[in-house]
């Protein structure tokens, strides 16, 4: 029954490095996801009341993920880029479409 | 279609994240059970002189300002905001600093304290601390300080990716497992079996926990994003995002004669059937001062409706109409119902406690397969040591705090009123005090089925005795609380017999399956009894055990020495004479540090052992806590310091030396 050990990563490092993309990364993923939706949708009110519960789901979509990927490297790269895209998206949103 | 590979590493973050939670998610959602009528519970232990409750529409709002007044805090320009509960008897009740930049340094402080909406006593939020509060806070580890909340937020979240693990990892069988159960089968079988369906069964309600969890313990988390949008602009946000929250800036003072009452009144003509259960004062004696009424229509679930009047012109300022749910408001207010689990009254709740039992027996159920699985003979012996020892210890936590929590119910009963100043402390003790004791005792016992059997009767014997001894004291006998409609006490006298015969029931069908241990027993060799070793080592324990008892008459002494410096000796508020707690201290610190000295030249039976062991590993706790607060509070009181950390040292020694003297005689007994 317990999971078959050749299919699991055995280093220490690698699981590591998943665990770190999946909890920090993960979570940064999720809030500036939220972020942007809101800076370009008309309606920020209600994606930030919406986030309460979303923004937990998403960044648990995206702990799960990080165990899917073979190599701990692809996984912090993909998710590095995927935040950095984000952090560009935000940056011209606030320019564009400030909340305050 | 899913992998091999990804199925086996679903499963494995699946076992992982749970194992890792399973003692924290136990702790919480068995505690949260009782959590859910904590208030009933607060009522049942006061008992004596309940009387029934006005409602929380007639309040009189002008007395109870006038009472604040009179008796307590000057009111102008600070925000007032009473907090109405059905069930318990006592309103809560905090107060802004006044926003008056001239007003007193008395004004300037937060406060809170509770109202009886019978009589408009005035009385300390922690004047009666009460059982169901402290499991209530135990629910999110609020006696862990500062992280606590992080941590059952952490746990929660973990528990949401151990439930969307599992439901993919069972999600093709999920139907046909669901009829599956083999209860002549061996144990794993059982075991999954019996976590597979009850986790189905309970999966919409611990995915509402898990979220709503979530929120509540990490609301932070949120708000990191929604500041960095408002440019950290927290009251437009609050404004935006909790319009409820939403506070004035104060204009100046005003001499006008005002009723609050009138407010009351009108808001209750405008909806039937709202019942209020947050009502703000905001501004207090400003000439801009509100009256905001919050509460909801029992007829809708997203019921909430808010009305704020404008006090010196009576002007209606701001509407939201209960009858009509709109989303921004709705989503906080359905997170909160569905956790709190308000919108069924008590029937909902009993429901709601029966699937956090079943949450309960999934993660358990959890941990056993876990352990099974690793009972195999490919699985090295220290491997399989381990697991076992992680499996007794964790089982024993569990388990063993049923009995505690029935035991610590007759203790609330037990305990005098004019105790009420020391409730907390006392309560503190006998729970978490016996439930360490608990755990530590069933897990040297290493009998997973033993660990389950005794909590259950001690529990199920301690619940028969919970109606019996409210009874006794209080007079509140089933047949009284029926005839006098005291229906919260009943209630928790009817509950208690109930999950007494449940338990009962339970420990009556359990048979023992052990599970055959598969670890080898090194064996032994039983060489004739070290006798000298033996006296040697007993000496060294009562040395220990006298040093502790010096280390604590040092400390007095220390105490004393500030006559020297002019300092006075004599403690405030004494009387002359001694109270009766002091006495208890110094028997429970010298007194037994220096009769187990005594007694470990004399025996050296095994529960003698035992019991020098665990008062050991308790004084130890209470000196860690002592050596932190010293250092905290008094880090200029080197001497004192020293010899606090030095019977720390002693404390660690003599725990270790009981430990290796515990493991000799089990081997010698064996």
């Amino acid at each position: 029954m317990p999971a078959n050990q050749k299919y699991l990563t055995t280093s220490k490092w690698e699981r590591l490095a998943k665990i770190t993309a999946g909890l920090f990364g993960g979570y940064a993923i999720s809030a500036s996801i939220h972020v942007l939706i809101a800076l370009w949708l008309p309606c920020h009110k209600l994606v930030l009341i919406t986030s309460v519960y979303s923004l937990f789901l998403v960044w648990m979509l995206f702990f799960v993920l990080a165990f899917l990927f073979k190599k701990s490297w692809k996984t912090l790269v993909i998710y590095l880029v995927i935040i950095a895209v984000n952090c560009l998206v935000i940056y011209y949103g606030k320019l564009y479409y400030p909340v305050v | 279609m899913m992998s091999k590979r990804n199925y086996n590493v679903f499963f494995h973050t699946h076992t992982v994240s749970g194992i890792v939670i399973s003692v924290a998610l136990y702790i919480i959602f068995f505690a949260g059970a009782f959590a859910l009528i904590k208030d009933e519970i607060t009522v049942w232990e006061k008992g004596i002189n309940y009387t029934r409750n006005v409602s929380g529409n007639s309040i009189d709002y002008d007395v109870l300002v006038e009472k604040i007044k009179t008796e307590k805090y000057d009111l102008y320009g600070r925000d007032i905001r009473i907090v109405i509960d059905e069930v318990s008897p006592e309103i809560f009740i905090s107060l802004s600093a006044s926003q008056d930049s001239l007003a007193p340094e008395s004004s300037k402080k937060y406060e809170y304290f509770n109202i009886n909406k019978n009589t408009y006593e005035i009385s300390g939020y922690y004047a009666f601390y009460s059982f169901g509060e402290l499991l209530y806070r135990l629910h999110f580890f609020n006696q862990v300080p500062i992280v606590g909340v992080y941590i059952a937020g952490f746990v929660a979240f973990f528990f949401l990716f151990a439930i969307v693990t599992g439901v993919i990892i069972h999600w093709k069988k999920m139907i046909s497992n669901f009829y599956v159960f083999r209860p002549k089968a061996k144990l794993k079988t059982i075991w999954t079996d019996a976590h597979t369906v009850l986790g189905v069964i309970g999966l919409p309600f611990q995915f509402i926990y898990a979220l709503t969890s979530c929120f509540f313990c990490l609301s932070f988390l949120v708000l990191l994003p929604a500041n960095y949008l408002y440019d950290n602009d927290q009251q437009q946000l609050m404004e935006d995002l909790r319009p409820m929250t939403m506070s004035y800036p104060i204009e100046t003072k005003s001499n006008q004669e005002f009723s609050l009452n009138q407010f009351r009144d009108k808001t209750l003509a405008k909806w039937e059937h709202f019942s209020m259960k947050q009502v703000y004062i905001r501004n207090y004696g400003a000439t801009n001062m509100k009256y905001q009424a919050d509460g909801i229509v029992e007829d809708e679930f997203i019921g909430n409706g808010r009305i704020i009047y404008d006090v010196p012109t009576g002007k209606v300022e701001i509407v939201k109409n209960p009858y009509e749910a709109n989303y921004l408001e709705g989503v906080e207010l359905t997170i909160r119902r569905l956790h709190f689990a308000d919108y069924g009254g008590l029937a909902l709740k009993i429901i709601y406690f029966m699937l956090a039992l079943i949450t309960c027996f999934v993660i358990i159920t959890g941990v056993l397969i876990w352990l099974e699985a690793r009972n195999k003979k490919n699985v090295p012996e220290a491997q399989k040591r381990f697991n076992q020892k992680v499996g007794h210890i964790y089982l024993a936590i569990c388990l063993s705090m049923y009995p505690i929590i029935a035991f610590t119910f007759i203790i609330t009963k037990l305990l005098p009123r004019n105790l009420d100043a020391s409730r907390q402390s006392i309560l503190y003790i006998v729970f978490f005090g016996l439930w360490l004791v608990a755990s530590i005792l069933l897990t040297l016992r290493k009998d997973n089925y033993f660990t389950n059997k005794i909590s259950l009767q001690a529990g199920s014997i301690f619940a028969f005795c919970i109606p019996l001894v409210n009874g006794i004291i209080s007079g509140n006998w089933i047949w009284n609380t029926i005839i006098l409609h005291q229906y919260e006490i009943l209630f928790i006298d009817i509950f208690w017999i109930c999950l007494g015969l449940l338990t009962t029931y339970i420990s009556l069908k359990l048979e023992k399956k052990q599970p055959k241990i598969v670890i080898k027993e090194k064996i032994i060799k039983t060489s004739k009894i070290n006798l000298k070793n033996q006296i040697t080592m007993n000496i060294k324990i009562s040395m220990l055990w006298l040093f502790i008892a010096v280390g604590f008459i040092v400390h007095h002494i220390y105490g004393l020495f500030g006559v020297y410096y002019i300092e006075s000796v004599m403690m405030e508020g004494a009387t002359g004479e001694v109270p009766i707690d002091h006495h208890i201290y110094r028997i429970l610190f010298e007194g037994i540090a220096l009769l187990f000295a005594l007694l470990t030249l004399q025996v050296s039976k095994k529960w003698f052992m035992m019991i020098s062991f665990i008062w050991a590993i308790l004084l130890g706790l209470f000196n860690i806590y002592h050596c932190v607060t010293a250092v905290i509070y008094e880090s200029s009181n080197i001497s004192e310091i020293l010899i606090l950390i030095w019977m720390l040292f002693v404390s660690i020694l003599l725990v270790n030396d009981l430990w290796g003297c515990n493991k000799k005689i089990k081997t010698q007994t064996r």
